[in-house]
């Protein structure tokens, strides 16, 4: 399947931007990734296996995200894959993160949220 | 960025990772998904064993629940795949790349299907309509089903049974010495209840009500494992207080709902009684009871009347058969011990379910049987032409599979297309479907057997959820099978080398002569029961239910004293006779057809044939007005009806009717000759026969045969029973009702009337059963024989179209158009011969099956065979002579010219 890299695929759906947030930081692998969205999110996002890998399949092919070869360091990880983050998927996450900032901004100015001084919703930080 | 961080618990999981809900899952994921997640299988399914044995570890619900989930989302991943790999990428959309969710996917799918339809809109429509028929006549036949076998408010009914007795074959309710012999001597029951109907006042802010109430024994409700919902049940000694227990529907419009119940007593009869439970909601057993009295049967046996209504649960290994046997061999016993009181006696045992829809002889099941025979019949019909009509499309359109098989599209996609254009028509077909039914089943309401019911919940017949649900199942079956068919069977996927007709020729016969079968199967067997219904429709009832209006009142609560109420008795009569239009009224005991009959024992004076001590007469026994017997339009045979003048101080005398006479005085008038009520020792008075009249069809639980019955007048004979009233006047039912009660309301302002209605509707209500089973049969047969001949139609049109080109040459070579005009009507005819011969001796087979449903009726009437042929034939020939004539009309020239 061609990849259109002509267009902007923002906004991203939820499976693509947390696990986009859940590798910022770290490499993970699939069950890891699901473990850190679910405890980071409290439990309010929580993807099926299959979700999961669609998402990690169509994120590959569109290079957001790469996957590194079996870590030499355990045998018993022989099959186990660990996903890395690419600029470009960096890059996505963060304009996506702005995205969410920018309507997060609109609904404090429309006093739909309280002021910056009660921030720290996990989905607009940087 | 940092290494990796895998977290110990993840690592503990994967060591315990190959249970079989994994390996499950994995091979699923393998089968389903498409290739290009090949490399990620093994991954998913260790990703997915992990978060289950976390599950896991939260308990087995826990567990449950993730399994569930992760597998129906595994099936969506793949079908959203496989949908989204059918479509064609649109240019320029950016988020092509990415999966769609389900709903957009399927829209454009039905899309497509919907524009391939749009060329062919007569084909679509036919198909619609074809298949929408077969599918209302299935989701009728459901909804009858669903009320038919609705389920009990009452604890594993199955297990429930109602022992009654049988007098000549004909069910009774039961004495106390039958309820205590069962009891204590049958230990093929684990408990038997039993309860007495009754009539009760109920009187609120000052009105009295009629209501249906049953003085009932401590172990009828466990036997029917029903517990009060509030409050208490009664226990086995109540003492003096006589506490009640009070339907739902009663404790919430007398009560408000209050679930504190202490103090609180309704007034029955113009008796205080406190209110000790509320029962269940939909709880009206026996015969729609909305009060509870408290009852103890008599250890001695009572009097010997029969006036309870048993129920019994089977004890733990009892089958129905193993209490039939027991109860007989009791009631045998019972004979012996007690001849004045049960000889002539019998017992038998029916479900619970076939007494409350008083199938006492068992025919619920052969009409379902027919009713699942007819409609599968027609559902069959239906495939067949939905078959043979996307047969014909898809050949048609295999130049166009093949283009897009050349362009890549594999078997499977094609095969998706043929399957969401076939959806489309089966989809709408079920809408159709669900839509026709419940028009239909709304008429059919109105006639079901189920009216005269207890049991609010049975009453309703409907379309509900349920049925449209499996309804839609159903059609997605027929959908994804006619695809199938459609496209195996015609070939449409194979390459196709040579152009041929869609369906071959002998295919073609054998789908015809299927067709014929069945609808000649369908029109034999409603035929049968049609002939079968207007021989019902032609009894002899023995009146004239035509014109007369009923209502029911009783006297018993506010007058003890038997004079006193035949007083007002007279003086009511007097009004309602004098009420304009009226050609005469009357009251009496018991109406007939009444679902409860009371009987009489009589012992005549000199009798031709001697009368057994041991076997004393039972007749229907009918205290009646005079005018009576007049307002329900008996025929006098000989002698005069009952008078003014046989009062209460007058010679005691009877009217009876001819067979009754015909029993005890063969081949002489009964005019002049006495007899008297009670077996040869009884102290009542002898009464002089006066009258006979042509036999009335009294019992309703009989009323397909005679039994003897006699007339005694009111003022010489009361009982303390409730009464119904006649009143015989031309004109609409509900003015009458209408004067009626104004009359009663002046006369006697405290006086409540009940169940007011034509006594037509209570006829017409005894033959429900054997309507809604004819009405629906007839109309699956109508149905069938449309299918067949539009089937024949469609196919030797469509074989005409095939041949264009061939009679075209043929016709040019010199064959007469007389000629190939046989020729094309001759093979759809000889199909239909088969198929006639082949449904009637299916028909004739089916016919066994019917004989229990049509006991009283002639079967296998040859008529109906032939009429049946001759509809068949005909049909068959206008089906195949029309196309086959407008193909031969054709100008050569252009039929040749047209390829």
């Amino acid at each position: 399947m061609p990849v259109d890299r002509r267009h902007d695929p923002l906004p991203l759906s939820v499976p693509e931007f947390q696990v986009l947030l859940a590798l910022v930081d770290r490499d993970l692998h699939g069950y890891a990734l699901l473990q850190d969205i679910e405890e980071r999110t409290g439990g309010e996002v929580s993807l099926t296996a299959s979700t999961l890998y669609a998402a990690l399949k169509r994120m590959l092919q569109a290079r957001w995200i790469e996957e590194l070869a079996a870590p030499s360091a355990r045998s018993d990880d022989g099959r186990r894959r660990t996903y890395r983050i690419t600029r470009r998927g960096l890059e996505l996450a963060r304009r996506e993160a702005e995205r969410l900032e920018r309507a997060a901004q609109m609904a404090r100015s429309k006093r739909l949220l309280p002021g910056l001084a009660a921030r720290g919703r996990s989905g607009a930080g940087k | 960025v940092t290494a990796r961080r895998p977290t110990s618990r993840s690592r503990d999981s994967t060591s315990q990772s190959s249970g079989p809900a994994t390996r499950l899952f994995v091979r699923l994921a393998r089968l389903l998904l498409p290739a290009d997640y090949r490399r990620f299988v093994d991954e998913l399914g260790e990703t997915f064993a992990a978060r289950l044995a976390r599950q896991r570890a939260q308990g087995r619900s826990a567990a449950l629940v993730c399994l569930a989930r992760e597998l129906g989302s595994l099936i969506l991943l793949a079908v959203r795949e496989r949908l989204h790999r059918a479509r064609r990428p649109s240019r320029g959309n950016h988020r092509e790349w990415r999966l769609r969710p389900l709903p957009a996917l399927l829209g454009w799918e039905l899309r497509q299907a919907a524009r391939s339809w749009r060329r062919s809109g007569s084909l679509f429509a036919g198909l619609v309509l074809t298949i929408g028929v077969a599918l209302a006549g299935a989701t009728v036949v459901t909804s009858v089903l669903d009320t038919l076998l609705w389920p009990l408010p009452v604890n594993s009914p199955d297990r429930l049974v109602a022992p009654l007795v049988l007098r000549d074959r004909d069910p009774f309710l039961v004495s106390t010495r039958d309820v205590l012999a069962w009891r204590e001597s049958a230990p093929v029951f684990e408990s038997v209840g039993a309860a007495l109907p009754l009539s009760v006042t109920l009187t609120v802010d000052q009105r009295p009500i009629r209501i249906a109430a049953a003085a009932i024994t401590p172990d009828y409700l466990p036997t029917l494992g029903v517990e009060v919902a509030v409050g208490r049940a009664l226990s086995a000694d109540e003492g003096e207080t006589a506490p009640v227990l009070i339907g739902e529907q009663l404790w919430r419009s007398l009560l408000g709902g209050d679930p504190r119940l202490e103090g609180r007593a309704v007034l029955l009869d113009g008796r205080r009684h406190p209110v000790a439970g509320v029962l269940p909601p939909g709880f009206d057993l026996p015969f729609g009871a909305q009060v509870w009295l408290p009852l103890r049967l008599d250890p001695a046996g009572g009097s010997g009347s029969r006036e309870l209504s048993a129920v019994a649960r089977l004890a733990p290994g009892a089958s129905v058969s193993d209490a039939e046997r027991e109860v007989r061999a009791l009631a045998h016993r019972l004979e012996l011990a007690h001849p004045e009181t049960h000889n002539g006696w019998s017992a038998a045992v029916v479900g619970l379910r076939n007494q409350l829809i008083g199938d006492f002889d068992g025919r619920l099941r052969p009409t379902v049987r027919v009713l699942l025979l007819t409609v599968s019949a027609l559902l069959l019909l239906a495939a067949a032409n939905a078959i043979y009509l996307l047969a014909a499309r898809a050949a048609r359109r295999r130049k166009e599979l093949a283009v897009r098989r050349a362009l890549g599209a594999d078997d499977w996609r094609l095969l998706r297309q043929l399957g969401f254009e076939t959806l489309l028509p089966v989809l709408a077909a079920a809408l159709l479907g669900i839509g026709i039914a419940r028009l239909a089943v709304a008429r059919l309401a109105e006639w079901s057997p189920l009216r005269g019911l207890a049991l609010e919940s049975a009453r309703t017949l409907r379309v509900d959820a349920g049925s449209s649900v499996a309804i839609l199942l159903l059609a997605l079956a027929l959908g994804v099978t006619l695809t199938l068919l459609a496209a195996f069977g015609a070939g449409a996927l194979r390459a196709g080398r040579r152009r041929r007709p869609p369906v071959s020729r002998s295919a073609m016969r054998r789908l015809i002569a299927a067709e014929v079968t069945l609808s000649v199967l369908l029109l034999t067997v409603a035929g049968w029961l049609f002939s079968s219904l207007a021989q019902l429709a032609a009894l002899e009832l023995g009146f004239d239910p035509r014109q007369v209006t009923i209502a029911r009142l009783d006297l018993s609560a506010g007058a003890p004293d038997a004079a006193d109420r035949a007083r007002r008795v007279d003086e009511l009569v007097a009004r309602l006779a004098a009420l304009p239009g009226v050609t005469a009224a009357g009251v009496t005991t018991n109406a007939p057809l009444d679902p409860m009959s009371s009987d009489a024992r009589v012992w005549a004076e000199a009798p031709t044939v001697p009368q057994q001590r041991e076997a004393v007469l039972l007749v229907a026994d009918r205290a009646v007005t005079a005018g009576y017997l007049e307002a329900l339009g008996v025929r006098l045979a000989e002698g005069r009806l009952l008078e003014s003048r046989d009062a209460a101080g007058a010679e005691p005398v009877a009217v009876i009717s001819r067979d009754l006479g015909e029993r005890l005085w063969p081949g002489r008038s009964a005019l002049g000759r006495r007899l008297r009520r009670g077996g040869p020792d009884s102290e009542e008075p002898w009464r002089t026969v006066v009258g006979v009249i042509e036999p009335v069809k009294e019992d309703r639980g009989a009323f397909r045969r005679d039994r003897p019955a006699w007339y005694v007048p009111y003022a010489q004979h009361v009982p303390d029973r409730p009464l119904t009233l006649l009143v015989r006047a031309p004109g609409a039912n509900s003015a009458t009702v209408a004067g009626l009660r104004s009359a009663i309301a002046e006369a006697e302002p405290e006086l409540p009337i009940y169940d007011a209605g034509a006594l037509r509707d209570q006829v017409l209500e005894l033959l429900a059963g054997e309507r809604v089973a004819g009405l629906l049969v007839g109309l699956f047969a109508l149905a069938a024989l449309i299918l067949q001949g539009g089937g024949t139609l469609a196919m030797v049109w469509n074989a005409a179209a095939w041949q264009r080109r061939e009679l075209g040459v043929r016709l040019a070579l010199g064959a007469t158009r007389r000629r190939l005009l046989l020729e094309a009507c001759g093979w759809p005819l000889k199909a239909t011969a088969a198929g006639l011969v082949a449904g009637s001796l299916a028909a004739l087979a089916a016919g066994r099956g019917l004989a229990a449903l049509l006991s009283e009726v002639r079967l296998l009437d040859p008529r109906v065979l032939v009429a049946v042929a001759a509809i068949t034939l005909a049909v068959a020939l206008a089906a195949a002579w029309l196309p086959a004539r407008a193909a031969q009309r054709e100008d050569p020239i252009s039929s040749l010219r047209a390829e």
